[in-house]
């Protein structure tokens, strides 16, 4: 049986991971590191670096090396998150022909899915170099909270960058296969996942080997990054507003704060006081570059993140009411994501569900280790050899679908928390004489009118017979498959026939650009 | 994939009788059997007709027909592990004698929607006489679900307009009242997140 690898596509950090002889692997590069960052470097002409490499690149090329892509992938230009990473991020964001965010270096523009494919065939050599053999499945997790857009593009990367993507799996419900196999429990747990970029939390039900998502929530713009900003912010309002405006025009300025803040951020789960050196950010008198220096401790540092650690835990509050259960029915706490390494997360959580985090779990490693078991149990369904020793992940669809309708109102037609794959059907029919077509807005989110939500895109059925209104209909069925990801197909209910159905106003990529894009042979790539 | 014919008769035979299996058969379990059984039933049946367990079959009728026993095993689990839906499915299935001693006769499917739908409306209905004041009462119930105290103190006050005296009413609404002032106290730092 070939193998099938998982990889934790995360917004600082990935990680690949293979089931080899029944045990799963975290698959190190040469230097010994088994988790990689998450960075990719353009340099001229047609290089391309990945990971460390490319980290240790980026202060020489702020504006080629791209990072947290994470954040930005399935997004729309004008979201507010698209809007506050252009004030933040040294590389430049353009607009692309779908109203998606790209990226520009030099001369040439690249698209999220692109920037993503390049870290994914990173994993997929580093994986091929170490078993010795071609591979071609793969399970990419996502955090549990992205939204259908978001599932798609990191599918898509999948695609570019050579993978036949068996499945996009949640990133706690991941972490919880790993944590719970082979452990016979019977219990619930909560993960809680704090990333570079996103924040999850969900609540499952182990019964031995099935692992049941009750429900989930989360924050796809709260994570470690989002701690490094507000620590930005404040050395920035340390400086006077000239030092600030020759800062914010900086591209290697900014990445120099961003780098100091990362570091005091760390030292301060450490230590209770820690200097932080920007080097050579500003100019004195005589024009001359100085270094900037703060001195930051633990008190100020936790009272400027307070409230990003108080809305993680507002959404566990919604996420146990929605499972009906409180804080002492979790029975086991799993931590998930390099964030969680911070003391003040630590002894939050610790407090919140009244018991100490499970240790020996590790934060990094742990969601690679879940979609390589999940990778495992498909390609031996696959090949017919699934038996009763193979695990079972029932996860849900973290927000509700529906459509628009008159007045603007979300008609909710799938709801959050529900199992997936799961289908829904509406029946559509024609409201003026001789109309020939249908347009379907679908949306995601709990909102109770629809431009609160995410638009999915329009779905227009076509190639209606004219005929009096309201005799012609059809039938929807809306599916929500086992990755997540919306389906939407239509059907004439007195023939059966297949209705044509397509699908516009959508930020993704078509499949036809997918393809395009594809990596074929070997780029330049720099190991 | 080679689908192993012995699997296929099965989620064939059981799609086809989907209609005419109660929860109790599509669990394999005996109807009546305890709450205590349910679980492990489901997990034993959740793993043989989970779609991923066909995971590669290009046959897209197949995957419908395994889609549609899996909600139908999940829907069961859903009632059969909720003891309060389990008993008034049991009462109406003709399972277990009901209130009045009778063994009822077998009224045909009852769905889980029709059941939860019941449930909620018996739980005011003995509480709350006035159905006009049972409207408000039942909209406070689900502000306090969703810790939404204004909700339930304007919910409650106006229950309470067409139902004066009710001790359940006044009691949630001192109870809903104390949270308010309690969030008000606390409002800055409800999880007592160390920051000093």
């Amino acid at each position: 049986m070939p193998y099938a690898i998982g990889i934790d596509l995360g917004t600082s950090n990935s990680v690949v991971s293979v089931i080899h002889d029944g045990n799963p692997l975290v698959i190190a590069d040469e230097g010994g590191n088994r988790t990689h960052p998450s960075i990719v470097c353009f340099g001229h002409g047609q290089s391309v670096m990945v990971g460390d490499k490319a980290r240790d690149q980026m202060v020489f090329n702020p504006t080629g090396t791209i990072y947290s892509a994470k954040r930005l992938i399935g997004r729309t230009m004008g979201s507010e998150e698209v809007t506050l990473a252009k004030r933040v991020v040294p590389y430049e964001i353009v607009p692309g022909p779908h109203d998606d965010p790209r990226i520009q270096v030099h001369d040439r523009v690249y698209t999220l899915q692109e920037i993503s494919a390049h870290i994914l065939r990173w994993m997929k050599q580093l994986a091929e170099s170490y078993l010795g053999e071609e591979i071609e499945y793969a399970v990419i997790t996502v955090p549990a909270y992205f939204n259908d857009n978001q599932r798609q593009a990191t599918r898509d990367a999948g695609t570019i960058a050579g993978l036949e993507v068996l499945r996009i799996i949640n990133e706690p419900t991941a972490a919880a296969l790993a944590y719970g196999l082979g452990k016979a429990k019977n219990e619930y747990i909560a993960v809680y996942d704090l990333g570079g970029g996103t924040f999850d939390v969900s609540v499952l039900h182990i019964m031995g080997d099935v692992f049941e998502v009750v429900s989930t929530g989360g924050d796809t713009f709260l994570g470690g990054d989002d701690f490094d900003n507000v620590l930005m912010e404040y050395l920035l309002s340390q400086l006077d507003t000239d030092e600030r405006a020759g800062v914010s025009r900086s591209p290697s300025a900014r990445l120099k704060l961003k780098q100091a803040a990362e570091l005091a951020k760390r030292a301060l789960s450490e230590e209770e006081e820690t200097t932080i050196v920007v080097p050579g950010i500003v100019r004195d008198d005589r024009g001359v570059e100085q270094d900037y220096t703060s001195v930051l401790n633990r008190t100020q540092y936790n009272q400027l993140v307070f409230p990003l650690v108080k809305r993680t835990f507002e959404v566990c509050d919604e996420v146990l009411n929605a499972a009906k259960l409180h804080p002492r029915d979790i029975a086991a706490v799993v931590l998930v994501g390099g964030m969680t390494k911070s003391l003040i997360i630590q002894e939050a959580v610790e407090n919140y569900f009244n018991r100490i985090p499970e240790g020996g779990v590790n934060p990094d490693e742990v969601v690679a280790v879940g979609a390589a078991i999940q990778a495992g149990n498909l390609m031996s369904a696959m090949g017919g050899t699934a038996s009763g020793d193979n695990s079972l992940l029932i996860d849900v669809t973290p927000q509700s679908l529906g459509i628009i309708t008159v007045g603007g109102y979300m008609d909710t037609l799938i709801a959050r928390n529900t199992a997936i794959p799961v289908t829904e059907k509406k029946m559509f029919s024609t409201s003026v004489d001789d109309q020939t077509e249908v347009k379907i807005e679908v949306f995601q989110g709990e909102g109770r009118m629809a431009f609160d939500n995410e638009k999915l895109g329009e779905f227009i059925l076509e190639g209606l017979r004219p005929a009096p209104r309201g005799e012609v209909r059809i039938v929807v069925a809306f599916d929500i498959d086992a990755n997540g990801i919306v389906n939407v197909t239509a059907e004439d209910p007195d023939t059966g026939q297949e209705a044509s159905i397509r699908l516009e106003a959508s930020s993704g990529l078509t499949s036809d650009e997918v393809e395009d894009l594809r990596f074929d042979g070997e780029d330049d790539l720099e190991f | 994939m080679a689908l192993d014919l012995r699997q296929r008769v099965e989620v064939e035979v059981v799609a086809g009788m989907l209609e005419d299996l109660d929860y109790y058969r599509i669990l394999k379990l005996k109807p009546g059997a305890p709450v205590g059984d349910v679980e492990r039933a489901f997990t034993d049946q959740s793993k043989a007709f989970h779609p991923d367990r066909f995971f590669g079959v290009r046959d897209p009728k197949f995957m419908r027909m395994v889609t549609a026993v899996f909600k139908r095993v999940q829907e069961s689990y859903q009632v059969l592990r909720d003891p309060e839906l389990k008993k008034m499915y049991d009462q109406k299935m003709g399972f277990r004698k009901g209130k009045d001693g009778k063994m009822a006769r077998k009224t045909g499917h009852v769905g889980k929607a029709d059941l939860e739908k019941e449930k909620a409306s018996l739980d005011s209905e003995d509480l709350v006489g006035d159905k006009r004041a049972r409207k408000y009462f039942d909209l406070a119930q689900i502000a306090m679900m969703n810790r939404d105290w204004n909700g339930v103190v304007m919910n409650l006050q106006f229950a309470m307009t067409y139902e004066k005296d009710n001790p359940v009413i006044e009691e949630q609404l001192a109870t809903a009242k104390a949270e308010l002032e309690k969030k008000k106290q606390q409002e800055i730092n409800p999880y007592k997140i160390k920051i000093v």
